[in-house]
């Protein structure tokens, strides 16, 4: 009999970014790596790392012709690939999970390296990517034209990645488990119509009287309710920005907050939270780099929030930052109007939420409501793939990973990523959509039912050991048609 | 550049020329072969293995028995002289490829002077090579080639200096290469015993699938040259060219890697390697159990006989085995792929040297290998440790023969073989018409029921998908890190499902409008089918002699 003596953890082993183009001559090896944690490892072994995972694309390279690497797997070690832009690799590579057991008394060490959902790592680099483009703009735009000898802008661009990146992987947390941040998707407020349109109407409005904002994003607490016309993808990025960045952590989950908690009282009247009215509070406005209708262009944000509302409006940084003029001419306009879509929205999410909860408690069905607790009730995930959307039950708190480990076993989060479709070969643009159902029992006893239709994909978990295929094809039914009514949803 | 001895060693276990074998001199040559007395003294050194366990166990019985049958074998043979003429029979007679050998070695020496980018240019730059869908490679430790599914493997030398650079790149850091994955392709790699195989896939097999693959392929390897020889090999000399030694088995090794739809074939012989298993020939419980006393009745008596094995169509008619001793099935889709390439068994009696290397990596058996009769198409193999008793088994063979012709056993398997199915399972039987296809594996045998393909599987385009959908399954239910019981899915163009309980594994696919109520009372209804019938189908015990 083997026993498991101890159990370490996926963790991150090195991070690294290199054009192989920085180097022409052998000797400057050192200059392609663009970027290495553990920054304080010998030379050498940094060289030889990214050696090797030139080695590993070349070789693939033989064969696919393009540079499409994705993952080297050994024992130990699970290194993923990305290029983001062509001649940039990030690689990041991981120690699997090992566990040591014991066997007629030796200790032998087991690595779990299939435990490492690729996919889900893979998703980080392209999330670390797409977060370093929102600060900084592409790797590229560092360099004059001619790349390769660019000493400065090398040493600029190297710069901006380490501090950019030391912070970004301080604060990864690994094993990485997180379902909904994989599906980069972003969680929409469902309004009723009327309520919808007036929000509307008022960021249309603001539009057409400053001309001068190009885009403007409208939030609830961390909710989305405009995005305008920004590109999903990029409105994720924008949005977990703003969340980062702008919302202290603790009010996200405030859902329930009181009226009168400090917070709400500091935005009671409506606050700038970046740019000022005044020059005593000047702070220099926060830029960002966006990818509208096609092309990317550096603008600057501006946020302002009353109550529980926040508007995010993005104008030109090719132009000089707005006066204070603008700002209070824009809070004048803004204020009345925002205060009072904030309180409206308040109760009426109010009235729904006292509503749902009514109803869930008459409706439970007979499979669940035996077990009352968190953990048997049928978790869903829905998400629209034209406009990320996403709508779902699991807790915003338990996405943290110390709690979502029990709220989703690691197996079926890792069962999720493996059925979510590939985006790479998910053609937005192609005008057919799969169809597909499938239902999967773990052996732990988790089903699984996935549906996809039409750009949607639906996710419903129950953990049930009795139940026979029928039972849950019905109870993914009843929770399908209970919570998927959002209108917005389904007609985008 | 290395000059090897000119040895006739390289073809030690070629099964070119094992017909002949049987007129050959059992006494070993004593030529000035330095690597017959190598072959003598590993024998000697070897501390533990299956095979001199059972020549070990079988001594005194020889002695004691020398009256028997087959006793004046067993007189001629001591302990000693049957190792070593074990290990030097395939040595001392073989001399056809001589030639061959020198045509291997001159083109190892234009590969050595002339390396260069001319030479690997044709294929690293054509479109169609590197568009296969499955490559295997396998070169030595150093780099040296040894084979390659497409293409002139001389030819690709830089590849597999590049595939040797990465495995001992990453040894160095004491760790191993298991697999790199890129856009719509996979390379898995597999590294044993100063053998590195590679295999580049585009299908859907997942990475475990083609270790396994991969794995098959190292195994035919040794059935060749036993896993002594090779490790020998390369002790003495680490850039020997293998390929001198495996001349003649290169169809082994192709024929074992074509069974999928990469080689543009429709076969369910996939199926058998994917679920680790072997199928049965359908028989009546009565027809099988009175082959089986044929056979018992006359091979109890011979006492270095293993296994006695009847096969037909690449399925198993029988097993009878020495007690204690079993066959892997990996070992047994071996034997079937030697039969299925070696189309020269029908003509004739043959007596082959074999590895078996589930069974015993180091040591050969001797088959005897005949197909029944002219209008049998069933092939039987006794394989026996002696390699001195071609007489012997040859005559059990024949009284065996006459035996399965008395009681009218010749027949039945004869009618089976020759049914439109081809010996397999048609669908129609179980009347299901909303299924496609199953596979149906329980969990105490490694024995695989197939339905035979039908239509729309049945070219090779819709088998290509067939194929996919079970490697995902297959891969999804027996994922190491999550497992699962169930898959249930509803696709544009088919219902799958696949189910593993306590006693076996389900894989059907159904029409694609078909309801779950339908597909579960269908599913019922098969299993239910498949109990009744599950004698015909699987063989629950192979039994001793």
């Amino acid at each position: 009999m083997s026993k498991i003596l101890q159990r370490v953890e996926t963790t991150l082993r090195c991070f690294y970014i290199f054009n192989s183009n920085f180097c022409k001559k052998e000797g400057e090896e050192a200059n392609k790596i663009l970027y290495y944690n553990p920054e304080d490892i010998e030379l050498n072994t940094k060289i030889k790392d990214v050696g090797l995972s030139e080695a590993i694309i070349q070789f693939t390279g033989t064969f696919v012709g393009s540079n499409d690497c994705k993952a080297l797997h050994t024992q130990k070690t699970t290194q993923l690939f990305y290029q983001p832009e062509s001649g940039y690799w990030m690689v990041m590579v991981l120690n699997v999970p090992k566990e040591v057991k014991s066997k007629d008394g030796i200790e032998v060490p087991e690595y779990r390296g299939a435990e490492v959902q690729d996919r889900m790592y893979r998703a980080i680099l392209r999330q670390c990517y797409n977060k370093y483009r929102l600060n900084y703009g592409t790797f590229h735009s560092n360099l004059s034209l001619n790349e390769c000898d660019d000493y400065n802008g090398r040493q600029q661009l190297q710069e901006k990645l380490s501090t950019f990146l030391n912070d970004y992987l301080r604060s990864l947390k690994f094993p990485v488990n997180d379902i909904l941040s994989f599906m980069h998707s972003i969680q929409y407020l469902p309004l009723e119509q009327s309520l919808f349109l007036r929000a509307h109407n008022f960021i249309n409005m603001i539009r057409s009287t400053f001309p001068i904002i190009r885009e403007s994003v409208l939030l609830y607490e961390d909710y989305v309710i405009s995005g305008g016309q920004i590109e999903p993808m990029e409105l994720c990025s924008l949005h977990q920005y703003i969340g980062d960045k702008f919302f202290e952590k603790s009010e996200g989950a405030s859902r329930n907050a009181h009226i009168d908690s400090p917070i709400v009282e500091k935005y009671l009247n409506g606050v700038f939270v970046t740019g000022s009215e005044s020059s005593e509070q000047s702070v220099n406005l926060p830029r960002v780099y966006l990818k509208l209708s096609g092309e990317l262009n550096c603008y600057y944000l501006i946020i302002f929030r009353v109550l529980n509302a926040t508007l995010c409006l993005l104008k030109s940084a090719d132009e000089s930052p707005p006066s204070y003029d603008f700002y209070t001419e824009l809070r004048t306009y803004m204020e009345p109007q925002l205060s009072s879509i904030s309180k409206d929205i308040e109760e009426s999410s109010g009235k729904q939420q006292s509503l749902r909860k009514a109803n869930t408690s008459t409706s439970l069905s007979a499979l669940t409501s035996s077990v009352a607790d968190d953990c048997a009730a049928p978790k869903y995930i829905f998400i629209n793939e034209k406009n990320l959307k996403h709508v779902t039950n699991i807790p915003k708190e338990c996405r943290q990973i110390s709690k979502s480990v029990q709220y989703l076993p690691t197996n079926v989060t890792n069962l999720i990523a493996d059925l979510f479709p590939n985006d790479e070969d998910n053609d937005l643009e192609e005008s057919y959509s799969p169809l597909k159902e499938v239902q999967i029992k773990t052996t732990n006893d988790y089903w699984i039912v996935q549906r996809r239709w039409n750009w949607r994909q639906s996710y419903v978990v129950i953990h049930n050991s009795k139940a026979t295929l029928l039972d849950i094809t019905q109870e993914a039914r009843r929770v399908f048609d209970k919570e998927f009514t959002d209108d917005v949803f389904f007609d985008k | 550049m290395d000059v090897e001895p000119p040895t006739n060693y390289s073809d030690s276990a070629s099964m070119q020329s094992n017909s002949e074998y049987s007129d050959a001199e059992c006494e070993p040559h004593i030529d000035e072969n330095e690597y017959f007395h190598d072959t003598e003294r590993e024998h000697n050194e070897i501390a533990h293995s299956v095979i001199s366990e059972i020549r070990e166990g079988l001594t005194p019985g020889t002695q004691n028995a020398s009256n028997g049958i087959n006793g004046k074998n067993a007189n001629t043979s001591t302990n000693v002289h049957k190792s070593v003429s074990a290990e030097s029979l395939p040595i001392s007679n073989s001399t056809s490829t001589v030639s061959g050998e020198i045509v291997n070695s001159l083109s190892a020496a234009t590969l050595d002077e002339g390396d260069d980018d001319d030479a690997q240019f044709d294929y690293m730059h054509d479109s169609v090579w590197r568009g296969q869908k499955k490559h295997i490679f396998i070169l030595s430790e150093a780099g040296k080639p040894i084979y390659s599914l497409h293409g002139n493997e001389d030819k690709l030398a830089t590849l597999f200096g590049v595939i040797q650079a990465l495995v001992s790149f990453v040894q160095h850091g004491q760790d191993a290469i298991t697999s790199i994955h890129a856009g719509g392709i996979k390379f898995v790699f597999l590294v044993r015993n100063t053998l590195i195989l590679v295999a580049a896939s585009r299908t859907n097999m997942s990475v475990a699938q083609l270790q396994l693959q991969l794995s098959d392929v190292y195994n035919q390897i040794l059935s060749t040259l036993t896993n002594k020889h090779v490790t020998r090999i390369f002790e003495k000399r680490k850039n020997f060219d293998l390929r001198r030694s495996l001349a003649g088995s290169e169809r082994l090794i192709y024929h074992l890697l074509s069974n999928d739809s990469s080689n543009k074939r429709v076969t369910n012989n996939v199926f058998t390697f994917l679920t680790n298993s072997i199928r049965v020939l359908p028989l009546p419980t009565t027809v099988r159990a009175s082959i089986v006393s044929g056979i018992q009745s006359n091979c109890s008596k011979i006492k270095d006989l293993v296994f006695a094995v009847l096969i037909a169509n690449n399925k198993l008619i029988s097993l009878i085995r020495m007690k204690k001793y079993s066959i892997h099935p990996a070992d047994l889709r071996l034997i079937f792929n030697l039969i299925e390439c070696s189309e020269s068994f029908k003509s004739s009696e043959n007596w082959t040297p074999i590895c078996l290397p589930k069974f015993d990596m180091n040591g050969y058996l001797y088959a005897h290998v005949s197909y029944l009769t002219d209008d049998c198409q069933a092939c039987l193999l006794l394989l026996s440790v002696d390699p001195n008793v071609f007489f012997t088994l040859s005559d059990a063979k024949r009284r065996i023969t006459d035996k399965l012709r008395s009681t009218k056993s010749l027949e039945a398997i004869s009618r089976e073989i020759e049914k439109p199915t081809n010996g397999g399972l048609n669908l129609t039987a179980i009347g299901i018409p909303e299924l496609r296809h199953f596979l149906y594996k329980p969990k105490t045998a490694a024995q695989l029921l197939c339905s035979e393909l039908m239509p729309p599987y049945t070219t090779l385009k819709e088998f290509e998908r067939l194929e996919g959908i079970y490697c995902d399954l297959l891969h999804r239910i027996h994922n190491s890190t999550r497992p699962l019981k169930l898959i249930y899915e509803v696709h544009e163009r088919e219902v799958v499902l696949a189910w593993v309980t306590a006693a076996y594994e389900l894989y059907a696919v159904f029409e694609p409008l078909v309801d779950k109520c339908a597909v579960i009372k269908n599913v019922d209804k098969l299993i239910k089918w498949i109990e009744k019938e599950y004698d015909v189908f699987f063989i629950r015990n192979h039994p001793t002699f």
